[in-house]
């Protein structure tokens, strides 16, 4: 028995053996069975114009999508949009750019979108389709056409082709969010078409009323500009401009004031008529209403002062949401300030689409018509009036057009994909004699058409051999160019031309109306209700608009410039009103204007005005692309009546607190930089009477350290500026960077915990003054490429180095993970890719079009940081060398300062003493963030100087 | 003491210690051996056309067909069309008066307008960022990362294009003048 199994056990042994050996020899051969690389290069048939592989290729175009029409630059790779920054020649924004337009290329390449047409929810053909429309099109006695209010002129040529032809067919405008008081008021009060632009470049004395104009409520790249430019100036030449805001929330315009006080908006016009009567010399009325709601004395003494020493210089402007009255008050302190004509300007604009209300709709669509059609509108989203589902149904053909099945298409017998803009062509005219181009830059990726495209099918199909309209809308848009219709008459530049540059502009012209007084002083004594209870306020959400771009992943995790809350809507509201109201961050609070209810999560916002709730839209859609599709709580604009005093402004509110919490995500939870001089600041008259005011309260490095000065002695030395004087917060930089770098999404959950990957974030603090004011200060924070960098001497495998021209390289394919680099970096700005967060959210294989192929795609476990745009640094000295020159200043570019609205970024060499970064360097505004422990940054920031003469509680030099 | 259990226990552990041991040695080996680096591959190409009769007995020089590796990061592969410009007229007959087969595929191509899949010979991992036209204006010749491709009928990899050898050169004193090669050997120059 015993031997038997010992045999057997000499077999094992023998067989065991012979596998070690076979496996030992497999170990040799495996590796010889080698891998092919197995990839292809492909040669085309031609090769075709201006395309070099790996080069980038830019069109001119328009970024329609957005409330404005900017132009903008996109670049294409290998014939693919990678990016998309603002056209230099387009004379709105001037090559800026913000966050929405930066993050549309997402949605090119968004495998969400609706990818062919559906007749009843099934698959169809557009030929199918098409032939529907146009018979229901040829015999519908009552139709109704639904657009926007941004149309092209060729657009609105083709509708009104529409409404001229057949007859019953109407054109409606939808737009709630877009409904604007002060373009109404203004328009009426002034007698005027056209557009009004106040001009913050003009102006030494700013007072907003809730207007967040440096953030969406305007022309907000235009205004930016102008804002920061004439602050850069001011203090130049010793005079800076001082803004005053009284709003409801925080807004992002307001932790950019000067001189900031909250006030419920309800009492913004009996504000704005005292401080009337106090401009033309009748001050009691204003210090009444300062002492009956404790407003801040000071602010309003030097206000009024300010403002009446500034007659002609001054500037007054109230946000979009506030009602008639408001607005015809600011009207009348505009003409007493003699702001016509000096800081308010008119623009001759064409005839402006006024937006149909909720209430108007519903009539129209429950009136008997044959045939709909919805052309890039989602009305029932906003629906505020019962079921819209009900309301269409009666209809016999309802045609939805749109990038997404979204809430509206979901009703409607025919769904139509729509062309990205980044695939389409059409024109844009948001002045008289300004026209600007857009060009698809790439094919349409799905079986999708233009909403266009589609109206000229099927006009010409409904009216056979109709004289004037074009074949394709390509050809139409052409045809409003070369016949003269959108070509402005002094303009001699051909089609090819004109598509090239993008942007047609005649010299702009600007007019000054009269105001009609009377019709104004009526308006002010049309007085609203007030209620007790709170009041609301709805905005357009930061990131995502009205809620068209709620799909955009980048958008959603965008932070908010103040709160820094990510992914939600939620009702912000201040500590001691949630508590009145019994609620704690995060608890449900279901919220009653009028008929309107809304179940939105709360949270605290510090600085608010008392019993105020401010909420944005854009949330909350039962319908739509995967991302947006059930996220958030609901909130959109009421029709105004009793409660609505404007579509977006509620007075009267209830608010309850019901079941159910939400968990909010916030990218930056602590707001405090507990006195340590993170983000220096100064007040004017401190810094006037002492340039050295920042520069005493740096922590600067004394004694001995053990680093020698490190030396570098290439002929480059990188470094950026960033001057928060002008900075604004919005996050342009963030987004573009994102962009650039191939940075992923994280989700909720994760920036919970932390993880979110943004190389280049914006932190903002908040600091309560002496004397009680409620201070904002932003910064963005990038890697500083420390010329003694923390993270590089605790790295086990080198994988994060120092380069000659002082960058801190980071090697991606080094990179163990070990994350000692971050947890020794000082400003928390090393991001580690804990999950392969591209595979969570890279579904398809269009999306990864999307990449740029200039950086390398991080994986799980890999350590990743600012660059300084290495890639772009490298293109350009790649281009220096071969030509045997040196890189100047414009040259380099990173992807942040490229985008910034407000000209913030400065990006240079340091060793070119010529520089403009080299000069920014020795400003008396210059410090460094933590340089009291020798990191030897090579980011400056420049304070900021707040123009007020109050103290500010600097920190104080330990 | 040492029974046979015991034996064959230690036996089976040993094997399976080894087994396991030896198969992730040769797939470490086979994951982590760069395809770049290996030297000796030679894919057969679509259509066998041979460098040898083009650019060493024609020569035609290498620019004529990789026009971009002047000017950008990739060489390229010439279009069709670049073909077509001396294929138009030159198309040469066997004995037997039919096109030779190459030749005949290559007017398929051009006829059907059918981009041809070339096998890629020199393939560098996705973080590593080499461009082309650097080095060709600083004098680099195509040579010395290539090999004497002129003198070969299908393209073959001779050289590794490892990091080592990206260093050896960017290291190397200059030929001309013995002085140190201004090339940069910073980790950014190459990964980003």
């Amino acid at each position: 028995m015993k031997k038997k199994k010992h045999t057997s056990g000499e077999m094992k042994r023998r067989d065991v053996l012979k596998s070690i050996g076979a496996l030992v020899a497999a170990s040799y051969v495996l590796p010889g069975c080698r891998r092919t690389p197995d990839r292809s290069i492909v040669s085309r048939p031609f090769e075709p114009e201006y395309q070099e592989p790996g080069k980038a290729l830019y069109y001119a175009s328009t970024w329609t999508e957005g409330p404005y029409p900017y132009g903008v630059l996109v670049k294409t790779l290998d014939g693919r949009p990678i990016k998309v920054d603002g056209n230099p020649d387009h004379p709105v924004n001037e090559g800026r750019s913000n966050a929405a337009m930066q993050a549309s290329v997402l949605g090119l390449y968004d495998p969400d979108r609706l990818k062919h047409p559906l007749h009843n929810n099934v698959k169809s053909t557009w030929d199918d389709v098409d032939q529907k429309v146009i018979q229901s099109l040829s015999s519908a006695k009552r139709a109704t056409i639904v657009t926007r209010s941004t149309l092209g002129p060729s657009e609105r040529a083709l509708i009104k082709k529409y409404t001229d032809t057949f007859r019953g067919l109407r054109h409606l405008v939808y737009d709630p969010a877009g409904e604007d008081t002060r373009v109404k008021v203004w328009s009426d009060v002034y007698n005027a078409s056209g557009s009004c632009v106040p001009c913050f470049d003009k102006a030494s004395v700013i007072l907003s009323l809730d207007s967040d104009f440096l953030a969406g409520d305007g022309v907000e790249l235009e205004t930016s500009y102008a804002w920061s430019k004439a602050r850069a100036q001011g203090l130049q030449n010793g005079k800076p401009p001082v803004f005053y805001m009284a709003e409801s929330g925080v807004s992002l315009t307001g932790s950019c004031a000067d001189e900031r006080i909250s006030l419920a908006p309800s009492k913004m016009g009996d504000f704005s008529r005292a401080l009337l009567n106090a401009l033309s010399g009748n001050s009691s009325s204003l210090v009444s209403l300062a002492n009956t709601l404790g407003l801040d004395q000071h602010w309003i003494g030097a206000l009024v002062n300010d403002l009446k020493q500034n007659r002609g210089k001054s500037l007054v402007v109230a946000g979009a949401h506030l009602p008639k009255d408001v607005q015809a008050t600011v009207a009348l302190l505009n003409h007493e300030l003699q702001a016509e004509g000096r800081t308010l300007l008119w623009e001759d604009t064409p005839e402006l689409l006024r937006p149909v209300s909720a209430a108007t709709f519903k009539k129209e669509i429950e009136s008997g018509l044959d045939l709909l059609i919805l052309l890039g509108v989602d009305p029932a989203y906003y629906w505020p009036l019962g079921d819209f589902a009900a309301s269409v149904k009666q209809i016999p053909l309802v045609v939805g057009h749109g990038l997404y099945l979204n809430q509206s298409l979901s009703y409607c017998n025919i769904a139509l994909p729509s062309h990205h803009y980044l695939e389409s062509w059409n024109d844009a005219s948001p002045r008289s004699g300004l026209v600007s181009i857009c060009q698809p830059a790439i094919t349409h990726l799905y079986n999708t058409r233009q909403e266009a495209d589609s109206l000229l099918r099927w006009f010409n199909g409904a009216k056979q051999g109709a004289s004037f309209i074009a074949d394709s809308w390509y050809d139409f848009v052409k045809n409003s160019w070369q016949r003269g219709f959108t070509r402005p008459k002094v303009m001699p530049l051909s089609w090819e031309a004109f598509v090239r540059k993008g942007v047609a502009d005649t010299s702009k012209e600007s007019f000054s109306p009269v105001l009609d007084k009377l019709k104004a002083l009526k308006l002010l004594t049309e007085r609203n209700e007030t209620s007790s209870g709170a009041e609301l306020v709805i905005h357009p959400h930061h990131g995502v608009g009205d809620g068209r771009f709620s799909n955009n992943a980048w958008l959603q995790e965008l932070p908010h410039p103040v709160s820094k809350i990510v992914w939600d809507s939620v009702a912000l509201m201040s500590p001691t009103t949630a508590k009145k109201f019994g609620l704690v961050e995060g608890s449900m609070a279901k919220i009653t204007a009028s008929k309107a209810v809304y179940y939105l999560p709360v949270a605290f916002q510090e600085g608010m005005a008392e019993d105020v709730i401010t909420a944005t839209m854009g949330h909350g859609k039962s319908a739509g692309g995967t991302i947006e599709k059930d996220l958030g709580s609901r909130c959109v604009p009421h029709i105004p009546g009793k409660g609505f005093i404007t579509s977006r402004f509620a007075v009267g509110v209830q608010v309850t607190k019901t079941a159910g919490s939400v968990v909010i995500a916030r990218s930056q939870n602590e707001f405090s930089a507990h006195d340590r001089p993170i983000v220096l600041e100064a007040s004017f008259t401190d810094y006037a009477r002492d340039k050295n005011v920042i520069d005493a309260q740096r922590h600067k490095v004394h004694g001995h350290h053990m680093h020698e000065p490190t030396s570098f002695t290439d002929k480059y030395k990188w470094g950026m500026a960033i001057d928060l004087n002008r900075c604004t917060g919005c996050g342009a930089c963030t987004l573009s960077c994102q962009v650039e770098n191939n940075i992923p999404v994280v989700g909720k959950s994760e920036v919970r915990n932390g993880r979110e990957m943004h190389w280049m974030r914006l932190d903002s603090y908040y600091k309560k003054s002496p004397d009680g004011r409620f201070l904002v200060s932003h910064q963005p924070m990038l890697c500083q490429h420390c010329d003694n960098a923390p993270c590089e001497t605790v790295c086990p495998v080198a994988a994060t180095v120092h380069n000659e021209q002082g960058l801190n390289e980071m090697v991606y394919n080094r990179c163990v993970g070990t994350r000692y680099c971050a947890n020794n970096c000082p400003y928390k700005v090393r991001r580690f890719n804990y999950f392969n967060y591209q595979k969570r959210t890279v579904k398809s294989a269009n999306q990864e079009l999307m990449f740029n192929p200039q950086v390398t795609v991080r994986t799980v476990g890999t350590m990743e940081k600012c660059t300084f745009c290495i890639q772009r640094i490298n293109a350009a000295k790649m281009a220096a060398n071969n030509a045997g020159k040196i890189i100047t200043d414009e040259q380099v570019l990173p992807a942040c300062a490229g985008a910034c609205p407000s000209g913030a970024i400065v990006f240079g060499n340091l060793h070119d003493p010529s520089s403009a970064i080299t000069k920014l360097r020795k400003s008396s505004r210059a410090f460094y963030v933590n340089e009291e422990i020798n990191t030897a940054p090579n980011v400056t920031y420049l304070a900021r100087i707040r123009n007020t003469s109050s103290p500010l509680g600097g920190t104080s030099h330990g | 003491m040492f029974n046979a259990d015991f034996d064959r226990k230690v036996y089976l552990f040993l094997a399976i210690a080894l087994g396991i041991l030896s198969v992730g040695a040769a797939f470490t080996a086979y994951v982590l051996w760069p395809p770049n680096t290996w030297v000796g591959y030679e894919p057969a190409q679509p259509i066998a056309f041979s460098h040898k009769l083009h650019a060493g007995e024609l020569k035609v020089d290498c620019q004529y067909c990789h026009t971009n590796v002047s000017k950008g990061a990739q060489a390229t592969v010439p279009s069709l069309k670049t073909c077509m410009n001396c294929h138009t007229q030159v198309q040469t007959k066997d004995e037997k008066g039919q096109l030779k087969p190459d030749i005949a595929k290559l007017l398929h191509h051009w006829d059907t307008q059918e981009p041809i899949l070339w096998k890629k010979v020199y393939d560098l991992p996705d973080f590593a960022y080499f461009d082309h036209s650097r080095h060709i204006s600083s004098g680099i010749d195509c040579i010395e990362c290539h090999g004497d491709i002129a003198n070969m009928v299908r393209v073959k990899r001779v050289y590794p294009l490892g990091m080592k050898e990206c260093l050896a050169c960017h290291r190397k004193p200059s030929a001309k003048t013995g002085a140190p090669n201004q090339a940069p050997i910073t980790c950014g120059t190459c990964h980003r």
